[in-house]
């Protein structure tokens, strides 16, 4: 039985803490060659004030706000580099406080027919509770929680739901792996945590989410 | 049939070299399981120590039998997985170059780990020093927990009866003075610079600043060449080696030949003066490069020298394994001259009955083969 | 018509805070589609109030409105106003024109140069899967212009092979190297690394008289 195709994904880093989002501009981390000067050249601004700051390139787009910071990239090709920028950035800025951080892997399949699709969904969430209160009751989302095995001080939370990205019969699987940091150095502990653990988070992830989907649809079609 | 997890008896002597293409490591057993570990390399699929593998499958608890770990000098391919052998080997004595007992060598260490740029050997080198911080008790006295820094001619380490079967002495043969100095040069090279980019250590050549290891067992000598070079000098490499009158007069019986049997690392009269006529030879590969060592002209120069050479893996390295169709084919359109270099151990075991110093016997495993 | 959007609030628990790009969800609305936080749409300010960040493909289609948000009661209404009012910006499509199916990646690390062939040799690590490092031989023109300069021994690359697929499905086979990139060495870097090298010396008893072996 063939695996079913991822056909999306993206990862994405958060940071919670405080920041000056008017910093964050395409020409200044080209500047500081965290970027190419030609993406940030072509890099398109949705806005830069004091209170957000955000914009796009052909592989990453950044939202950052006082007390959010966002790298996100759809781009498989560009996970790295993603890693590469936020660990730059904050080596620049190493005063910046933060003390949380999500490691976040995003992935849509498509299920080969809608009865598997549907099956999925019924082996996530079984139905029968369910029927005697609501007409056609569907699963719009569930997330599940817990400790990787790679990393059990971190917390690992699961969100699978149909996807609005690949129609028909998607299934979107989300990863978010929270970290937490204490103390003077609180940020640069997340940044070791980002620079040794990002590998093995995301490929954590993208098992994770594969097998979830492939161990899923073979229940299906076995029940 | 040779077995490997067979241990050597207390009264057999042992020489292993491992090496898997690149990287390399001695591990030498001077009897009654007292075990000196020479360098490390990794095993390529469980990514650990090949010393603590080895140990390990003989039945052995590299905890107490490990006596001496020489981490011969800081490039990558002798001294990976080196300080998860310390951290086992907690009361064996470390030995490193005197070249690196300086400033700018730590300023190096601690730079690759603030760029986020280590390389294998900087990044285990800065391992190696916060596990024999990790050792020292509260309010121990400074230095107490610093490695032995070896320099030419020093003592490394000396058993006699019963502790061992033989009277036994670890030597270091080099760096000489003349090359400490150079390592300030090689080292100073990579130092961090305001404005710089950051990048990885490469580890520059001539290699003068390796520890050569020299041991006597009784009446068999063994000479473990590291990566040391020749000098262009009588103060540097093997010449200011060859010039010392400190050294023990007898002459190796097994000889780890230096530098992947490069020309550059090449004495002929290193084979005359510190070296028995038709040693046991062994030479670990380096199939990284653009010219990958041994030679065919190095290999045809150390079986003019011995008829006993070995090599513990092929130096050109092994063919890749194959990836998809697809992949294949956009690789084989970009790259050329691909090829694993890091590939299956191989392990030239000599051993030998205090008894009977004049009949080792050598096998081998792995890759290893007869050159 | 106008409809009413009610303001997401966020579970109390430790992770949610992580574990999207977003402050704010749409929960429901009438008469528009409504999309998951990974759709990126706009960044909408609204005058007065609060910048938040919101994400909706509902503009994608074409709706036209205006989005005001009120921090007090926690909602924010959208009625069909003509764009632009207080919407900064048309919302962006985030998807992207092009996928890259990546098939392969390695991280390299690059040990010679050879200008006169106008090559480089890399010892490249599989980040795909646990295989042993390999090493070969990359023409300098496989190099972006951009990341020409970044060429040095040393000097960390990725290198991905795949396809590229466009919208209409069309695959291209593509191999891609981007070198990595950090900032260049900072004065307070350098004052952190000299801080370190300070205490291993201290650790390590340098400034002492040297553990030495004893001569044989």
């Amino acid at each position: 039985m063939p695996d079913i195709p991822c056909e999306a994904e993206g990862a994405h880093i958060i940071l919670v803490g405080h920041f000056n989002p008017s910093i964050f501009q395409p020409a200044w981390l080209a500047a500081h060659d965290l970027i190419r000067k030609e993406e940030a050249e072509a890099a398109k601004i949705q806005v830069i004030a004091s209170e957000v700051a955000s914009f796009t390139s052909d592989w990453l787009s950044l939202v950052v706000t006082d007390d959010k910071f966002q790298a996100l990239t759809n781009d498989p090709s560009h996970y790295e580099p993603l890693r590469d920028l936020v660990l730059g950035i904050f080596l620049l800025l190493e005063h910046t406080p933060f003390e949380k951080m999500g490691i976040n892997r995003d992935m849509h399949f498509r299920m080969p027919t809608e009865e598997a699709w549907h099956q999925l969904g019924h082996l996530l969430t079984p139905k029968e509770l369910w029927r005697s209160h609501l007409e056609k009751p569907g699963m719009e989302s569930i997330t599940i929680g817990g400790s990787p095995k790679h990393a059990p001080d971190s917390h690992l939370r699961v969100k699978v739901e149909p996807s609005t990205r690949v129609k028909p019969c998607g299934v979107y699987v989300g990863t978010n792996q929270h970290h937490q940091a204490s103390g003077p150095d609180a940020a640069r502990q997340l940044m070791v945590i980002l620079r040794e653990k990002w590998q093995t988070s995301q490929e954590y992830a993208r098992v994770l989410s594969e097998n979830l989907v492939n161990e899923g649809y073979r229940r299906a079609i076995n029940s | 049939m040779p077995s490997l997890n067979q241990p050597p008896e207390p009264d057999q002597l042992e020489v292993s070299i491992f090496g898997p293409g690149v990287g390399e490591c001695v591990v030498v057993h001077l009897g009654n399981s007292h075990w000196v570990v020479v360098d490390s390399c990794v095993e390529c699929r469980s990514k650990r120590p090949i010393a603590l593998e080895y140990l390990e499958g003989l039945g052995l608890d590299p905890a107490s039998t490990i006596k001496l770990i020489v981490v011969s000098h800081w490039h990558d391919d002798h001294i990976a997985g080196i300080a998860e052998i310390l951290g086992i080997a907690k009361s064996a004595k470390v030995v490193c170059s005197a070249a690196l007992r300086r400033a700018d060598f730590f300023t190096l260490v601690a730079s690759a780990e603030r760029a986020m740029m280590e390389s294998p050997g900087t990044a285990e080198f800065l391992r190696i020093l916060k596990t024999l911080e990790e050792r020292a008790p509260n309010g121990s006295r400074v230095g107490s927990v610093a490695p032995l820094w070896a320099i030419a001619n020093s003592l490394l380490l000396r058993l006699e009866p019963p502790v061992v079967p033989l009277s036994t002495e670890v030597q270091a043969l080099s760096p000489s003075h003349g090359a400490l100095s150079l390592a300030f040069q090689e080292i100073g090279q990579e130092f961090p610079k305001l404005g710089a980019v950051k990048r990885r250590t490469v580890a520059q050549s001539p290699n003068q600043v390796a520890i050569v290891v020299w041991m006597r067992i009784g009446d068999m000598r063994i000479l473990l060449g590291s990566d040391l070079e020749e000098g262009k000098s009588p103060t540097l490499g093997w010449q200011a080696i060859l010039a010392s009158d400190l050294r023990d007069g007898g002459l190796a019986d097994v000889f780890k030949v230096p530098h992947h049997g490069s020309k550059n690392a090449d004495s002929p009269t290193v084979w005359t003066k510190i070296v028995k006529q038709d040693p046991i030879a062994v030479v670990t590969p380096y199939a990284s490069g653009a010219t990958p060592l041994p030679t065919l002209d190095d290999i045809s120069r150390l079986k003019r020298r011995t008829s006993r050479a070995y090599v513990t893996a092929p130096p050109t390295g092994w063919s890749p394994p194959r990836r998809s169709n697809s992949v294949e084919r956009t690789v084989s359109e970009v790259v050329r001259n691909r090829r694993v270099i890091l590939g299956q151990m191989g392990h030239v075991r000599i051993r030998v009955h205090t008894t009977s110093l004049t009949s080792p016997r050598v096998d081998l495993f792995g890759t290893a083969q007869r050159l | 018509m106008q409809s009413t959007v009610s303001r997401y609030e966020p579970r109390q628990d430790r992770s949610e805070e992580t574990s999207y790009p977003s402050p704010l969800r749409p929960a429901s609305a009438h008469g528009y589609e409504l999309a998951e936080p990974e759709e990126v749409g706009a960044i909408i300010l609204s005058e007065g109030k609060e910048a938040v960040s919101f994400w909706t493909s509902s503009w994608r289609n074409g709706a036209n409105g205006h989005a005001e948000f009120s921090g007090a009661s926690g909602n924010f209404t959208i009625s069909p106003i003509s764009l632009p009012v207080q919407v900064d910006r048309v919302p962006q499509q985030h998807l992207p024109q092009h996928r890259f199916l990546v098939l392969q990646k390695w991280e390299g690390t690059v040990s010679a140069l050879k200008e006169q062939e106008k090559e480089f040799v890399a010892v490249i690590r599989d980040l795909t899967q646990t295989r042993s490092d390999e090493e070969a031989t990359f023409p300098i023109e496989e190099i972006p212009d951009s990341d020409r300069d970044l060429l040095a021994p040393g000097a960390v690359f990725y290198w991905n092979v795949g396809y590229e697929l466009n919208s209409y499905g069309q695959r291209k086979r593509v191999s891609a190297i981007r070198f990595r990139r950090l900032p260049a060495w900072t004065r307070s870097e350098i004052e952190s690394v000299r801080r370190t090298a300070e205490r291993f010396k201290g650790i390590f008893g340098l400034n002492a008289q040297p553990q030495s072996a004893a001569r044989a």
